[in-house]
């Protein structure tokens, strides 16, 4: 069994050290590391609002927030008269830094060769420098869990923060879950109506079951090999699912169908893997079992349209479905780089027009995936010792005509050098003729 | 085989004489079918009757006709006769491989020699001069099974293409080909498929250019006659096969079959029939109860091909409505009562249509699906034989039993739309052609009555069996009990235990349920397998589940 | 005889038969059938939307406001109106309402998009294709959107003919064609035509042309044709009236209707507007040049990505744009694509609208359309424009919906909130007054999970816990 090894000193560092390498590019070398959040609402989301509150940062961290917050000397005020001051949001599933131009294959390092590729670590691929890392970030989106798509087995997702010069200080967890998919029926359910009966279903089902014996003899494979003390010859794929097949890490399922997820709950069983549903837009077909094994589901992207025979606002109001049976959501956009990851916010937006409770789809894109990923302890909500992952609106993050004010991620006050926001002022700068 | 021009007028002046003697009279006898129950269509019901055949035709038909001395009799009592059926919708014996998209010669060209003064090879699809009477090849292990089913004439043309050609009428002969095709020019057959390849490759470019084209053929028209009529200080008009294929139709001299089967397909064809006056005539209409308004005044060639419910327009409206939840299954069957009964709700329209079997094996079968769904059985017989000869123009000809028409019948044991009627002889052109009993019923899956089928296999003991399902793999062990051809037993899984019931053996196959509990319902699964020594292969059928396989040893 | 008559007057018949004026039918006359059909909403013939904030996209809002429908079209506006007796009254308290959602790009509806076997395929028809019955037009409804325009694709550089619908959910296909709307005309420049970012087909010539200089050359090329065709048509309405003067001159020949040139010469003749799919400043500029140098105005450029770097050129060449509010990335052409897009070329006095291109866009419009205000910081009316009147405007029907006016169609939503807040939805739409989408009676998620759990247990077909 292979193990890792972390240096200590490398601990410190992931935990956001308080040094100048956590910023992005183009950071003065002598930015102030100390800002207060003067007279602002405050929107904890773990706790009560606090109005005329202000919020310390300083070496990275939330020190202080609340009413009656003293303004540290040397620190850099920001006024935040009429302001709202929100966790930064977390993406709970997307392609972030694994792509850039769409039409361009060049760029694109979201989906590998082959159906079982556990030992893929997506980390490496994330590239610190895509366009759309500060594009997503000037919304407040400040964290996102990346990983690449299609197969059985991805490999591992990387859960990272939306700012830092190499992959690896990006990274909250790099090795935050595995992904994995689960054999489904072509065309979902629903439609095989009259005369689609035996004959078309017959062969679709039997490939499926091929698929899924694939699946559990895989995974058998693995687990009987990871059991083992020094293997010989030594195998990569099998060893880079040793920490989910022990428990250690969760494993995500991108899956859709109530199929599919009573086939992903079959198998955790019987493998005994920590499950997160991810997708999942006939979840809630399966609420209260879900809510009862206390599997968390990520939800979305929403905006997708219902399958085969779904009512129309169906994947709309999945979500409000789930969190009323007391299922933990959060939420993905499943962006694959057309700019959508910084609408997270929209999304569940949807979601409460269509039966979510507010104060949980708020929840949804902050505390929850914390707790789902296993970094509360570090963002997720704005408490003291937190890392500073915030921002600052002047108004309601899920209201569309909300405009951000300031982004902070780890403390850093990130600068508006998003390719967006630079163009509209080149462009809007062209003198009339 | 290249025909000569000269040859190939010889041809098609033969197939304008429906009468013509040398090759019909060579093999055909002259025949006196008597004591039959005669099925005219036009003129009733004679009980008992006979039937004079000579020289291909019908000369005598009554109840009480004098047998002349040269006459084979054929005693037919206890039998039906009836015309012989028609099919208007056929691609028999035209090649099946596609000639190349583009124009010019090639591949489809055949010969060397040949080839350098062969004609452009036509556009897969687009091309309106085709005669397909003149491609038509046809073996009698093509035509027998159709003919076995009551059809003696069919009406061939080209399944796909947008400018298909000319359709030919072919009698189902052994011997059939462009010598004794009955009518070798029925109608222009017009579809919306594409091209591959060039323009138009997609149903919006099919379309456009079905409108150029006819656009084209009235000026073409136009300008033919201007310079029939005075050519003195006129460019002749330029050499087109195609189009001067389209000018009679677009003068409404030449009918128009378009293909046409769901809603919208009807309403852009008769859209297009309106725009150019085009005699025009729907083929398929299979979704006519959706637009009873665009059919009415024509005549129709009605497809028993029905459709499946999810493909029918108006489906995904049923998602519109507040229905109950699972509701595909009793939806599908409502829709399936409307697709059956389209024939019905057309004739009550009144609408006059023929039945075409629109590609369907299954021809008689549905027929008799759309008499059960309320099509009066006399109109279902009708758009069987006369309707349909009135449509491909040979009304007077075909279609039903009187003196003068071609004799075409088919003798069956009962009238002919019944379910158990069973053909025994078909007469194409006078010709006898005898048709077997069907094979006694093969023994194994679905296996008939009586007669020593297989003995059943031994299914007693227990058996270690392996499922695979969408929800993932589960051991079972199962333990029968025979009886006989029936049995019954246990399964046991980590799921608990269910008895089986309806266990039924016949031959190797073997077929059970059970009820199991699972994710809080019950549910009641079917199993199928076969049964080879101590093996056992199959599937179930899991209801909402999906559907599994399993493999199953047998315990020693 | 007969057809030389009908070549006598050849720009009148074309346009005639190309135009195909079409009234609307909304006489339901298919009857309503269990399992395949929709139930059809009464006729708008007296409405009343009480006590609501109306939005009205062209002057303002209106708190506690009225809106009286007379047989489809909008009667009155405004507050202390009383209700006519007889009238169906829809509630409005607590709820928004706004015009109908106007989509000016969408290929719903239809069964056939793209005819790309030609650079010029000016006489494909889009309403020879129509469908009415795809679930997304359903959807869209529910999501507030009234008319659509339903364009042809970007396979090559001068498409088809589009259409402009209602989404009357449930009439039979002709019910849908919106009448009065002018016909219109895709064009499309850029990466999709080029063909580039697809292999190509081995041993298949590839289609002229393949470069943005190749699209103008094109262009140019298939303008310069209509005017001569467009001429050859003249001189033979010249040579008929000679001839009708002296009969002893020859009988003229008609020249050969050609249906895509037909086309091309409405576009001249400014009948048929054109809506042009583009994305770079440089390939935009090219088109307004071309269309000023032959005389007619580009009535929409369509997606216009880039438009913001030049949208004083747009505003003077007096064409729309109609955009998205903030996709970008998924081509090259798409790169340099900013959310800011929409709000600067108002700024700059274009007259924008904001599009789907997408079935899944289009349920969600008015969330889109609310980014303009967050990108660029445009009025709320203006964003409300976007979606309605500026689209309409650039669709030719401006006069007809598109706002909460007296004398237009009765084309609303009815939102239970802002339609731009975070948490509002569409509760009704009307189109004419008549209510295709009522959510009370809509079959949604919630009232699917009620009717499982009143159903008796046995066999569920998509069982599971709820």
């Amino acid at each position: 069994m292979i193990r890792r090894i972390i240096p200590a000193g490398l601990v410190t560092l992931a935990l956001g050290a308080p040094l100048a390498a956590q910023a992005p590019s183009a950071q003065p070398p002598n930015r102030p590391s100390a800002y207060a959040i003067t007279n602002t609402t405050i929107v904890p989301v773990v706790g009560a609002r606090v109005v005329n509150g202000t919020v310390v940062i300083r070496n990275g961290r939330i020190e202080a927030a609340g009413a009656g917050v003293a303004t540290p000397a040397g620190a850099t005020v920001i006024d935040g008269r009429g302001l709202f001051v929100y966790p930064g949001l977390i993406d709970s599933g997307d392609r972030m830094g694994l792509t850039e131009i769409g039409s361009v294959p060049g760029g694109q390092d979201t989906q590998e060769l082959g159906q079982y590729n556990p030992q893929n670590d997506v980390i490496t691929a994330v590239n610190p420098s895509s366009v759309h890392i500060p594009v997503t970030r000037a919304n407040g989106v400040t964290s996102a869990i990346t990983s690449a798509q299609g197969g059985m087995i991805q490999g591992t997702a990387a859960l990272i923060d939306l700012a830092g010069w190499t992959p690896d200080e990006m990274a909250a967890k790099s090795r935050v879950a595995m992904v994995m998919s689960y054999p489904r029926i072509g065309g979902g359910g629903g439609r095989g109506g009259f005369r689609g009966g035996q004959g078309q279903g017959g062969d679709a089902a039997a490939t499926q079951n091929r698929q899924v014996q694939e699946l559990y003899d895989y995974l058998r494979n693995a687990k009987a090999y990871n059991d083992r003390a020094n293997p010989v010859p030594q195998n990569l794929a099998f060893a880079a699912l040793g920490p989910a097949l022990r428990g250690e890490v969760p494993v995500i399922f991108d899956v859709q169908t109530e199929g599919q997820i009573r086939g992903v709950l079959a198998l955790a069983d019987t493998f005994k893997l920590k499950v997160v549903l991810r997708g999942a837009t006939q979840a809630w077909m399966l609420a209260d079992t879900l809510a009862a094994r206390k599997i968390p589901v990520v939800v979305g992207p929403l905006t997708a349209v219902p399958d085969g025979d779904a009512p129309y606002d169906a994947v709309y109001a999945n979500p409000g479905v789930l969190a009323k049976a007391g299922v933990q959501i959060a939420f993905q956009t499943n962006d694959g780089g057309e700019g959508d990851a910084r609408n997270l916010p929209y999304n569940a937006a949807l979601a409460t027009a269509y039966g979510l409770d507010p104060e949980e789809a708020l929840r949804a894109v902050t505390i929850n995936p914390a707790r789902i990923w296993g970094v509360a302890d570090r963002i997720g909500s704005i408490e003291p010792g937190k890392v500073a992952n915030l921002f600052v609106t002047n108004g309601d993050p899920l209201d569309v005509r909300t405009q951000v004010k300031h982004v902070f991620i780890r403390g850093q006050l990130m600068q508006w050098d998003d390719r967006h926001t630079q163009e509209y002022q080149k462009w809007r700068a062209r003198p009339r003729p | 085989m290249r025909l000569t021009p000269a040859v190939r007028a010889l041809w098609l002046a033969s197939a304008l004489l429906p009468h013509a003697t040398a090759p019909l009279t060579a093999q055909s006898d002259t025949w006196a079918l008597t004591n039959a129950r005669i099925q005219t269509v036009t003129r009733g019901v004679i009980e008992k009757g006979t039937i004079l055949i000579r020289k291909g035709l019908i000369e005598a038909v009554g109840p009480s006709v004098p047998v002349p001395a040269d006459a084979r009799v054929l005693d037919l009592a206890g039998k039906t006769v009836t015309p012989g059926l028609f099919d208007l919708t056929s691609s028999l014996g035209l090649p099946t491989a596609p000639t190349p998209g583009t124009g010019g010669v090639g591949a489809g060209a055949p010969g060397g020699g040949a080839a350098q003064q062969a004609p452009a090879a036509p556009r897969q699809g687009m091309s309106p001069e085709r005669r397909i009477a003149t491609e038509i090849r046809l073996t009698a292990t093509d035509v027998k099974p159709i003919r076995d089913a009551g059809i003696t004439a069919v009406l061939v043309s080209p399944s796909r293409g947008l400018f298909r050609g000319m359709s030919a009428l072919v009698p189902l002969r052994d011997d059939a080909d462009a010598g004794t095709v009955i009518k070798s020019a029925v109608a222009e057959h017009i579809g919306y498929q594409g091209v591959q390849g060039d323009y138009p490759q997609t149903l919006i470019g099919v379309i456009a250019y079905q409108r150029q084209a006819f656009y084209d053929a009235q000026r073409q028209g136009m300008l033919q006659d201007r310079y029939r009529s005075n050519p003195r200080g006129m460019e002749r008009p330029e050499n087109d096969p195609g189009l001067e294929a389209l000018v009679p139709v677009v003068r409404g001299q030449v009918p128009a079959f378009i293909e046409a089967s769901s809603e919208n397909e009807i309403r852009r064809a008769v859209r297009l029939a309106r725009e150019f006056n085009l005699k025009m005539t729907i083929v398929g209409a299979t979704e006519g109860w959706e637009a009873l308004d665009a059919l009415a005044g024509r005549p129709a060639v009605v497809s028993v091909n029905f459709p499946a419910p999810t493909a029918v327009t108006g489906w995904s409206y049923r998602l519109s409505q507040r229905r109950t939840p699972g509701d595909s299954a009793s939806s599908a069957r409502e829709a399936q009562k409307l697709i059956e009964g389209n024939a019905a709700a057309l004739n009550k329209a009144g609408v006059k249509f023929a039945l075409a079997s629109g590609g369907s094996r299954d021809f008689l079968p549905n027929v008799r699906k759309a008499v059960a769904a309320g099509l009066p059985a006399p109109v279902a017989l009708e758009a069987l034989t006369i309707r349909a000869a009135e449509i491909a123009g040979v009304g007077e000809m075909l279609g039903s039993i009187e003196a003068g028409k071609i004799a075409n019948l088919v003798v069956s044991n009962t009238d002919i739309l019944a379910d158990s009627a069973r053909v025994s002889a078909v007469f194409v052109d006078g010709i006898r052609y005898e048709v077997a009993p069907p094979p006694p019923a093969r023994t194994g899956s679905g296996g008939g009555p009586g007669g020593g089928g297989a003995p059943a296999a031994q299914v007693a003991g227990a058996w270690a069996m392996a499922l695979t399902s969408p929800q993932g793999p589960l051991d079972i062990t199962v333990m029968l009990v025979q009886n006989g051809a029936s049995f019954n037993g246990t399964m046991t899984s980590q799921l608990g235990s269910q008895e089986i019931s309806d266990g039924q053996i016949t031959g190797r196959n073997v077929t059970w349920t059970s009820t199991v509990q699972f994710g809080g319902q019950s549910i009641t699964l079917n199993y199928r397998g076969e049964v080879d020594g101590n093996r056992m292969t199959g599937s179930a059928d899991l209801g909402s589940f999906g559907s599994a396989t399993f493999t199953a040893e047998r315990k020693p | 005889m007969m057809r030389t008559a009908l070549f006598a007057l050849p720009l009148a018949a074309g346009v005639l038969a190309a135009q195909t004026p079409v009234q609307a039918d909304t006489s339901d006359r298919r009857p309503a059938m269990p399992v395949l059909k929709v139930d059809i909403p009464p006729a708008g013939t007296l409405v009343a939307i009480t006590n609501a904030t109306i939005l009205t996209a062209s002057h303002g809002t209106i708190e506690n406001g009225t809106v009286i429908i007379r047989n489809g079209k909008i009667a009155s506006v405004g507050t202390g109106l009383a209700v006519p007796a007889g009238a169906q009254v829809i509630d409005g308290k607590g709820k928004f309402i706004m015009p109908g959602i106007i989509d000016a790009h969408s290929h719903s509806a239809a069964e056939s998009i793209n005819e790309g076997s030609r650079s010029n395929t000016a006489m494909v028809r889009i309403e020879d294709v129509l469908r009415e019955d795809a679930i997304g037009l359903y959807r869209s409804l529910a999501g507030g959107v009234t008319t659509l325009n339903v364009l042809h694709g970007s396979a090559n550089t001068v498409g088809g003919q589009n259409a402009v619908v209602k989404l009357r959910w449930g009439l039979p296909v002709d019910s849908l064609l919106f009448a009065g709307a002018p016909p219109g005309i895709k064009f499309a420049l850029g990466e999709n035509v080029r063909q580039t970012n697809v292999p190509q087909t081995p041993g298949r010539t590839p289609r002229y042309p393949r470069t943005r200089m190749g699209q103008e050359e094109l262009l140019r090329e298939v303008f310069t044709r209509a005017r001569e065709y467009q001429a050859e048509w003249k001189a033979y309405a010249d040579a008929t009236t000679q001839r009708r003067k002296d009969a002893k001159l020859a009988e003229p020949i008609p020249p050969r209707r050609d249906l895509q040139l037909d086309a091309m010469v409405e576009i001249l003749e400014g009948k048929r507007l054109v809506h042009a799919h583009s994305y770079r400043s440089d390939e935009i500029l090219m088109l307004l040049k071309v269309a000023k140098d032959f005389n007619f105005r580009i009535a929409s450029l369509q997606h216009v990505l880039e438009g913001y770097k030049i949208a004083d050129e747009i505003a003077a060449a007096g064409s729309g744009a109609s955009t998205f509010a903030d996709n970008w990335a998924y081509k090259l052409e798409a790169f340099d694509a900013i959310p800011f897009n929409a709000a600067l070329m108002a700024e700059r006095g274009v007259k924008v609208s904001i599009n789907s291109d997408s079935d899944e866009r289009a349920r969600r419009l008015y969330q889109e359309a609310a980014k303009a205000m967050k990108y660029g910081g445009a009025s709320e009316e203006e964003a409300i424009r976007m979606i309605t009147l500026n689209a309409a405007w650039q669709l030719g029907v401006d006069k007809l919906t598109g706002s909460i006016d007296v004398g237009k169609d009765a084309d609303i939503a009815i939102f239970n909130g802002h339609p731009f807040a975070p948490a509002s939805r569409v509760e009704m739409t009307l189109i004419d007054g008549r209510v295709f989408f009522d959510r009370n009676k809509a079959p949604t998620l919630d009232a699917l999970i009620e009717a499982i759990k009143r159903r008796p247990r046995a066999n569920t077909t998509s069982g599971g816990d709820r």
